[in-house]
């Protein structure tokens, strides 16, 4: 089950939705927190064990919660590293377990003949493991008191609205909504965000998706330049609806249930620099590495040599958490490297700048994604040498007329999605969206017309069978 | 009393217009839906009746039937009883078995046994009366082979349970396959075709490509037909897909295609050792999805077809 499925849209959030708004205050955690269960149960697909790690980490972080609540300072420190490491030491494991198990077994001993591992990544791990964190630093600190009822933590850690892709709300600003009464204008308002965040997945982001595959499938370095480009553009669009699409969900639900879930985008392809991106972008993450990181090791409040330390820190951990390959780490170093020389000001002259700003940012930010996107990192020089041409040879087999055959059908999904990238249709939303006489029949027809489009994909059992 | 409540009835309703309309348009879905198919689920099956009207040139697999039916590849040489295109009824005794014959993965290159190739191989014409049917891996074949003079009707998403729904190919061809059969004349149509249907039963697969060939030398009395196996996929693909694509799946299908050759008007050409390891699976390097070949081994296979691949 996910969110763009039928199921959880006709069935599972309907039910759970009714039976939340009916029951008295005092009991919504609990349907929540069951709910959820039931939701990470089906979402698993199979892997049940999963929900295992998911209940001792609750359970593990619960009890270290209320232990660093109740012990002296000189303790805390302690107890809070202890939950640290662990915390990071299961997802650690589960992220490079393989990858070091596969090195050691079969590069450092020579042992040929060894069957690699792979380790699949329990859902929402990622998220749930920054959350207990999060939670574990907010105690320590003091800015809440550590929850007493297991059921609220559990609420907070595994509600389903947030346990497959965040946001990564912290405790603090969860707190305040554990007692909330749900009427039938929140559930309406939630159905506004809700139905635009599944339409911005469906009409884009799946659309999108197309144009990506037909790159893989063609190799990358048989791509002509043009094709190269709009592969790029195309992933970074697609990318953007299918997390933002995912996010607006997520706080749609969350209004739906009471509650106020924070964003996680504000338009960040309309930013100026790298730095305000990475403001704009995913921001419930870099408030996390904000906090956790960035200020326990000083944030800006020390020499300049540190500052760029903590940077690099930030950078270098915000690659691994993303992905297990190489690749991961070098998009990360490569955000760094701009964030750095944007924060030393040497880029001012582009910054400050209206025009060239943003197109410096997006240039940037498109390669990012590119080095994001592919695994493999020898493809890395592959992709460039499509990009910028003029220092390779282009190869015979490539068709210069690639981009023509692959966009076929596509153009007006891919220069609308570019519009909705921006923020003048939000804009414009935020205008029109009291006239319910306009704004209901759009929010209908776009309901609708997503539905039709998750189930074709679903229908046919063998819809990547769109060989 | 009785106005004041409908006053506030209303206000809930306009206030809450977006909610209430969505409850009706899904109470509204549901009962159409239960009415195209008590049985199905009714979201699910009215948006697969909405599909179905609207593009009939998809992938529609929706009448498949998921019981494996019997397999006889003999074409009977009298009867005309495969005109229909969704007729599948199996023809006379039959010949060869029902079993999916043991296919070795490590085949190597299929010798020609014709004694004429040295002729066709060097025929630089060979082509020019050539049809290629199949789906996204012969749109491939278009964009990055280099076979000249042939003409290509393929369209990704093809399979032999859609090909005659198909209204234009993405390769010229901007008609259905059978009229486009009807108005041209050509010596040697080559087939790929399976990738796309593999998960379902290989009985049933290939009775349908079965039906297909009949129905094309109908259409195509003079030309031979050739059958192209379909390629295998990537050691991880076949891993990750049981059900599908997967190498037993593709070998068994493979069987069956080959029942179907007589080696005098129908050919089956085993392309599969072309493109993989020892192992019998695609070679990794060859293929950026598991499936299709990268741009640049596309001509591999041309230059296989421009010689060996000749009948």
């Amino acid at each position: 089950m996910s969110f763009g499925s039928l199921d959880f849209l006709f069935i599972f959030l309907p039910v759970v939705v009714i039976i939340h708004a009916l029951v008295d205050d005092n009991y919504k955690n609990i349907i929540l927190l069951a709910a959820s269960i039931v939701f990470y149960f089906y979402a698993v697909d199979g892997h049940y064990v999963w929900l295992l790690y998911l209940i001792l980490s609750t359970a593990f972080n619960y009890w270290l919660g209320l232990i660093i609540g109740r012990s002296p300072d000189d303790v805390k420190k302690k107890l809070l590293w202890i939950g640290v490491i662990a915390d990071s030491l299961l997802l650690l494991i589960f992220k490079y377990g393989d990858t070091v198990y596969n090195f050691f077994s079969v590069k450092l001993f020579a042992n040929q003949n060894t069957e690699m591992i792979e380790l699949l990544l329990p859902l929402g791990i990622s998220y749930y493991t920054f959350k207990n964190i999060s939670y574990l630093h907010e105690v320590y600190k003091g800015d809440v008191s550590p929850s007493v009822s297991v059921v609220n933590y559990a609420t907070y850690l595994v509600m389903f609205p947030q346990i497959v892709s965040g946001p990564i709300q912290t405790y603090k600003s969860f707190r305040p909504m554990l007692r909330r009464s749900v009427d039938l204008s929140m559930i309406n308002e939630g159905l506004y965000e809700l139905i635009i965040g599944f339409s911005l997945k469906q009409i884009f982001s799946n659309r999108l998706a197309v144009i990506w595959s037909a790159i893989t499938r063609i190799g990358y370095d048989g791509l002509s330049t043009e094709l190269a480009w709009i592969g790029v553009i195309s992933f970074s669009l697609q990318l953007y609806f299918d997390f933002y699409g995912y996010s607006l969900m997520a706080v749609g639900i969350g209004k739906m249930l009471g509650y106020d879930i924070p964003q996680n985008f504000d338009h960040p392809y309309m930013s100026r620099s790298i730095s305000e991106f990475w403001r704009r972008w995913h921001m419930t993450l870099s408030e996390w590495f904000k906090e956790n990181i960035y200020f326990p090791l000083g944030g800006s409040r020390c020499s300049t040599v540190k500052i760029y330390r903590n940077l690099f820190i930030v950078w270098l951990a915000t690659g691994i958490w993303h992905g297990n390959t190489l690749n991961y780490i070098i998009w990360g170093m490569f955000l760094f490297i701009f964030i750095a020389l944007e924060r030393s000001h040497f880029m001012d002259f582009i910054i400050k700048n209206p025009v060239i700003s943003h197109i410096y940012t997006l240039f940037i930010i498109v390669i990012s994604w590119m080095i994001f996107k592919l695994e493999n990192l020898a493809d890395i020089p592959v992709y460039l040498s499509r990009l910028f041409p003029f220092f390779s040879v282009t190869p015979d087999y490539v068709d210069s007329t690639d981009w023509i055959t692959t966009m076929k059908g596509m153009w007006l999904i891919f220069g609308v999605a570019i519009l909705f990238a921006t923020s003048y249709p939000r804009r414009l939303y935020e205008k029109v969206k009291d006239k319910k006489w306009l704004m209901v029949p759009i929010m209908l027809v776009l309901f609708w017309y997503s539905v039709y489009l998750a189930a074709c994909s679903t229908n046919d059992p063998f819809m990547y069978g769109n060989y | 009393m009785k106005q004041r409540t409908k006053f506030r009835i209303k206000d809930l309703v306009k206030r809450n217009a977006l909610l209430f309309s969505l409850i009706l348009s899904i109470a509204a879905a549901c009962i159409i839906g239960c009415a195209v198919n008590p049985s199905g689920k009714p979201i699910d099956t009215l948006m697969r009746w909405i599909k179905g009207d609207s593009e009939p040139d998809d992938s529609d697999h929706n009448n498949v039937s998921e019981s494996e039916e019997e397999f006889d590849p003999s074409f009977d040489t009298t009867s005309s009883s495969d005109s229909e295109p969704e007729d599948t009824s199996p023809m006379g005794t039959g010949h060869g078995s029902d079993e999916p014959a043991e296919t070795d993965p490590a085949d190597t290159v299929p010798a020609v046994i014709d004694p004429d190739v040295d002729a066709r191989r060097n025929d630089p014409n060979y082509y020019n009366d050539v049809l290629f049917i199949g789906d996204s891996r012969t749109v491939g074949l278009s964009l990055y082979g280099n076979i000249s003079g042939a003409t290509y009707y393929a369209k990704t998403s093809m399979s032999v349970f859609n090909c005659f729904n198909i209204n234009s190919s993405e390769t010229g061809p901007n008609k259905p396959l059978l009229d486009y059969l009807k108005d041209h004349k050509f010596g040697k149509i080559y087939i790929l075709l399976g990738i796309n249907e593999i998960g379902y039963p290989i009985n049933n697969i290939a009775n349908k490509y079965k039906a297909l060939i009949t129905q094309i030398r109908e259409l195509q009395s003079d030309a031979i037909i050739v059958i192209q196996s379909n390629m295998n996929v990537t050691k991880t693909k076949s891993n990750n897909n049981p059900d599908t694509f997967n190498n037993n799946r593709i070998n068994q299908l493979n069987s069956k295609l080959e029942m179907l050759a007589n080696d005098e008007t129908i050919y089956y050409i085993n392309i599969c050792p072309l493109f993989n390891d020892e192992n019998g699976c695609m070679i990794d390097e060859y293929t950026g999805d598991g499936v299709h070949l990268k741009g640049k081994y596309y001509s591999i296979w041309s230059d296989y077809l421009n010689t060996d691949g000749r009948r």
